[in-house]
């Protein structure tokens, strides 16, 4: 097995590239191993970046993921002022090339939202598709990036870890999936009125003789909605970029013939695996986006007695 | 260990194979129908492709998944 350029193991580079950038306390007393092999004990609880898989299960709960924050603001950043400077310059007689994309593409979700979302009348939904499409596409299209070229040069500046793409942390996706999942509540609640969302949980598929089971059924239902969201994003994701590490750690570029030529066949690989992943970047974001606008259909569905 | 090592290929050995099977019956179960749907309405099609890639994401997404954390249990854990 090959190692990378800064001698770690073909496993130990896996793992190098598994870890989030994690911000977060650490307990009094607590020994951190640095790099030149000195020992640190910490007089009291302070906040830092964790150095080794140890320290971030340290760490535990109220620890941030920098990494996945930075990048997943920078680019919903990018997209609302890319989005907001189209809507701006926006002109009848002369489209330019960005205004006609994005027409383009609100477009193609204000015709997604309306074929699906059919049950009341509803202006957040088709923004918010938008929005999460857009945005969930965006962080997808950083699994296209060179899984070394911004971890490597960050880590020579002294940034021990760094993932670049933001789903690749449950995290995020978790967080995306119970937003919706918040929303849904919200709505049906609203749609339904409170003895209504009561009623349509405990009535519904058995009739009143099994409420138990009535409520057992469709609490099940509802909890597996923004699990599934959040795993299904995060899963494909995780094992998309899993493959890419593989390709680039197992097949390095070194500087003998077979080297090179080993190099070539790890390029060829990562090439068919990044054309073949762009359908499921672009796939994965409208599924979520999808999903979403069907959710909120059920969620302003009027109950029915059965 | 021996014994424990050779498990481990073993176990991400089937999380392969069984993904792949399940998701070879679900993926051609769905183009079967698209093509057949294709082929009774063809002026269906255009609304029928958006349904099929959607189907295709769902089913394509367990095994991904199946394969990413078998890939994860032979070299990572």
């Amino acid at each position: 097995m090959a190692a990378d350029s800064s001698g770690r193991t073909f496993s130990e580079y896996l793992s190098h590239h598994l870890q989030n950038l994690v911000y977060g306390k650490l307990p009094a007393g607590y020994e951190r191993y640095n790099k030149d092999g000195s020992v640190e004990i910490l007089e009291k609880d302070t906040w830092v970046f964790a150095h080794s898989a140890e320290e971030v299960a340290e760490m535990g709960f109220w620890a941030f993921h920098v990494d996945t924050l930075f990048f997943s603001i920078t680019l919903g950043a990018i997209f609302l002022f890319i989005f907001a400077r189209a809507a701006k310059n926006f002109s009848m007689e002369k489209p330019t090339k960005l205004q006609s994309f994005i027409e383009m593409m609100v477009d193609f979700i204000d015709n997604t939202v309306k074929g699906t979302f059919k049950s009341a009348k509803n202006t957040l939904v088709a923004p918010m598709a938008l929005t999460i499409f857009v945005w969930v596409l965006l962080m997808n299209l950083m699994d296209l990036v060179p899984v070394d070229l911004i971890p490597y040069p960050a880590e020579l500046l002294g940034v021990p870890y760094l993932k670049v793409v933001p789903t690749t942390d449950i995290n995020l996706t978790a967080a995306l999936a119970l937003s919706v999942f918040g929303l849904y509540l919200f709505f049906s609640i609203r749609s339904k009125g409170f003895i209504g969302f009561i009623k349509s949980i405990t009535l519904h598929p058995f009739g009143p003789w099994m409420l138990p089971a009535n409520l057992f059924v469709e609490l099940v239902d509802m909890l597996a909605k923004p699990l599934s969201l959040a795993l299904r994003l995060y899963g494909n994701l995780y094992a998309g970029e899993m493959i890419f590490l593989l390709i680039a750690g197992m097949v390095a570029w070194q500087l003998t013939f077979s080297g090179i030529m080993v190099g070539i066949l790890g390029t060829l690989l990562s090439l068919a695996w990044a054309i073949f992943h762009i359908l499921i970047v672009v796939l994965q974001a409208f599924i979520f986006m999808m999903l979403t606008t069907v959710y909120m259909n059920m969620a302003h569905e009027k109950f029915e007695q059965h | 260990m021996e014994i424990a090592l050779g498990l481990k290929y073993v176990g991400a050995g089937l999380m392969f194979g069984l993904a792949a099977i399940g998701a070879g019956v679900g993926a051609g179960v769905l183009s079967s129908k698209l093509i057949e749907s294709i082929a009774r309405q063809p002026e269906l099609e255009d609304q029928l492709r958006p349904t099929y890639f959607l189907g295709i994401g769902l089913v394509d997404a367990v095994p991904m998944i199946s394969v990413g954390l078998a890939f994860y249990l032979l070299f990572v854990a």
